[in-house]
């Protein structure tokens, strides 16, 4: 009786962990998933719309995800986060899909629709270092600025990172190094150095 | 890799806050003292602003969760393993020829009698694998089940009903046989039925599959044939000179009916060329329909 176990207060959102939550999916409990979308939904969403730059996409991407997440509650393994268990199913989706549509021409209307707090984070850094970040960032491979917003953004470990992206540990660091050496070149071509960032 | 590169890899995770509080006072102490260090934290701490800046979480559509839903709905409930093993299992009860569970039983009881009456212990665990074999040879196929063409079209794969057919009627016999077994105890010390109970189940096994791969390969009564005469073949070299006629070929015989692993693998490999069989005959008439 799952569902009841919900529905009656029995144990309370609050009560109820990750790994419980997972462990009623498996068993089939429906109020468990929409309990984890509530949780979850909003940041991996966010993910998905990140990298595929799409709501359309990011929308089907995040409904697989929950249809896998539906059937493999039951194969999750402690030894892990649920929050990374999550972010790796849609990561693999989002980037099965990107990689499916990496062939076909960007819809520059979808990129329009993912609204930025660019003008109120102004006043912390000034525009030109700013945009040349940006530039740096928006020039590395999807993979890279995964691993870059995973860390950043999610806060997640390294292990989480490895995680999701289902990569050894030695990769998610060889990633942001190159990333890193990526953007000291972005700065380096504009003339501008590390110490400028102060 | 010496301290200072392990703190470049962890420079990153320091600018999200999300290292160890040991980790953190590790980096810390570094950072007092290399400019290098101090440079590159500086590069990730900008990158996390823009980062931060740029990125809103976003809230799904309300209308993808209820189409998930709406998907999970759709499909079939879920079942437990156990659980559909049994609902596949008790739904081929009435479809087994009935007359194998009077029989199996009247034969078993029979043997158990003859057992106690001629004093020979062994006597029904030469009977039992006989009567399994005959059973399994009687479960499949078309010439011997009246809902053959019912069971062609159920959702459920042959290979299923088939290995569930047969879990009944070995697992009918077995249960038999060990409840024979434990009334003998009455007569006979238990150290004495326990090794001969173990010794049963390995050819049982055997002969059982082998009985049903030859009723789907051939046909019920070449089954049983074969079965039965392998089966006699080791009674026979054993009590009497057919061994020395046979030379080695008697002894390998012999030593296969003796060696479990032997006749358990035998049954695996059986069992496996059956189900293979099986599945290509049913993807064909399938086809065919």
């Amino acid at each position: 009786m799952p569902m009841l176990e919900i529905a009656l207060g029995k144990m309370t959102e609050q009560h109820i962990d990750d790994a419980h939550l997972l462990r009623l999916i498996s068993k089939g409990d429906e109020a468990a998933l929409v309990t984890l979308h509530e949780r979850y939904g909003g940041q991996l969403y966010s993910y998905a719309l990140r990298i595929l730059k799409d709501h359309h996409v990011a929308d089907d991407v995040l409904q697989d995800s929950l249809l896998v997440i539906w059937q493999k509650a039951g194969t999750f393994r402690k030894e892990g986060s649920v929050r990374a268990w999550l972010f790796s199913i849609v990561h693999n989706k989002a980037m099965k899909t990107f990689r499916g549509r990496a062939s076909s021409p960007l819809d520059e209307t979808a990129l329009e629709t993912i609204p930025s707090e660019f003008e109120t984070e102004e006043s912390k850094l000034s525009q030109e270092r700013s945009s040349l970040l940006r530039a740096g960032l928006d020039g590395l491979s999807v993979e890279h600025r995964t691993v870059l917003e995973l860390v950043f953004y999610q806060g997640m470990t390294m292990k989480e990172v490895a995680q999701v992206c289902n990569v050894p540990v030695g990769t998610v660091k060889s990633r942001l190094n190159y990333a890193k050496n990526g953007l000291k070149g972005s700065l380096s071509r504009a003339g501008m150095t590390m110490e400028d960032l102060e | 890799m010496n301290k200072h590169e392990k703190i470049i890899d962890l420079l990153p995770f320091y600018a999200s806050g999300t290292l160890s509080a040991n980790e953190q006072t590790h980096v810390k102490q570094h950072l007092s003292a290399c400019e290098e260090c101090k440079a590159e934290l500086e590069l990730w701490q900008g990158l996390s602003q823009v980062i931060h800046s740029d990125y809103e979480s976003q809230t799904a559509p309300p209308y993808v969760l209820s189409q998930a839903l709406e998907s999970i709905q759709s499909q079939p409930v879920r079942t437990n393993f156990f659980v559909k093993a049994w609902q596949i299992i008790r739904s081929q009860v009435p479809l087994v020829k009935k007359e194998i569970w009077p029989a199996s039983l009247l034969i078993l009881v029979l043997g158990f009698v003859v057992t106690l009456i001629a004093d020979r212990l062994a006597f029904i665990y030469a009977v039992a694998p006989l009567v399994s074999a005959a059973g399994l040879a009687f479960i499949y196929g078309q010439e011997h089940d009246p809902a053959y063409e019912l069971t062609l079209s159920t959702p459920i794969s042959q290979i299923q009903i088939l290995a569930a057919r047969s879990a009944l009627v070995f697992g009918y016999n077995f249960v038999i046989v060990t409840l024979l077994s434990g009334g003998l105890t009455v007569q006979y010390p238990a150290d004495l039925v326990l090794p001969l109970m173990l010794e049963w189940i390995a050819p049982m096994t055997f002969l059982s599959t082998l009985g049903l791969c030859l009723s789907i390969f051939s046909n019920s009564g070449n089954a049983i044939f074969v079965s039965y005469l392998l089966w006699l073949g080791k009674y026979l070299l054993l009590t009497s000179d057919l061994q020395a006629l046979l030379g080695q070929t008697g002894v390998l015989f012999l030593s296969f009916w003796q060696n479990p692993a032997a006749l358990y693998f035998v049954s695996a490999c059986l069992l496996l060329l059956l189900f293979v069989f099986v599945q290509r005959s049913s993807k064909l008439s399938q086809q065919l329909n």
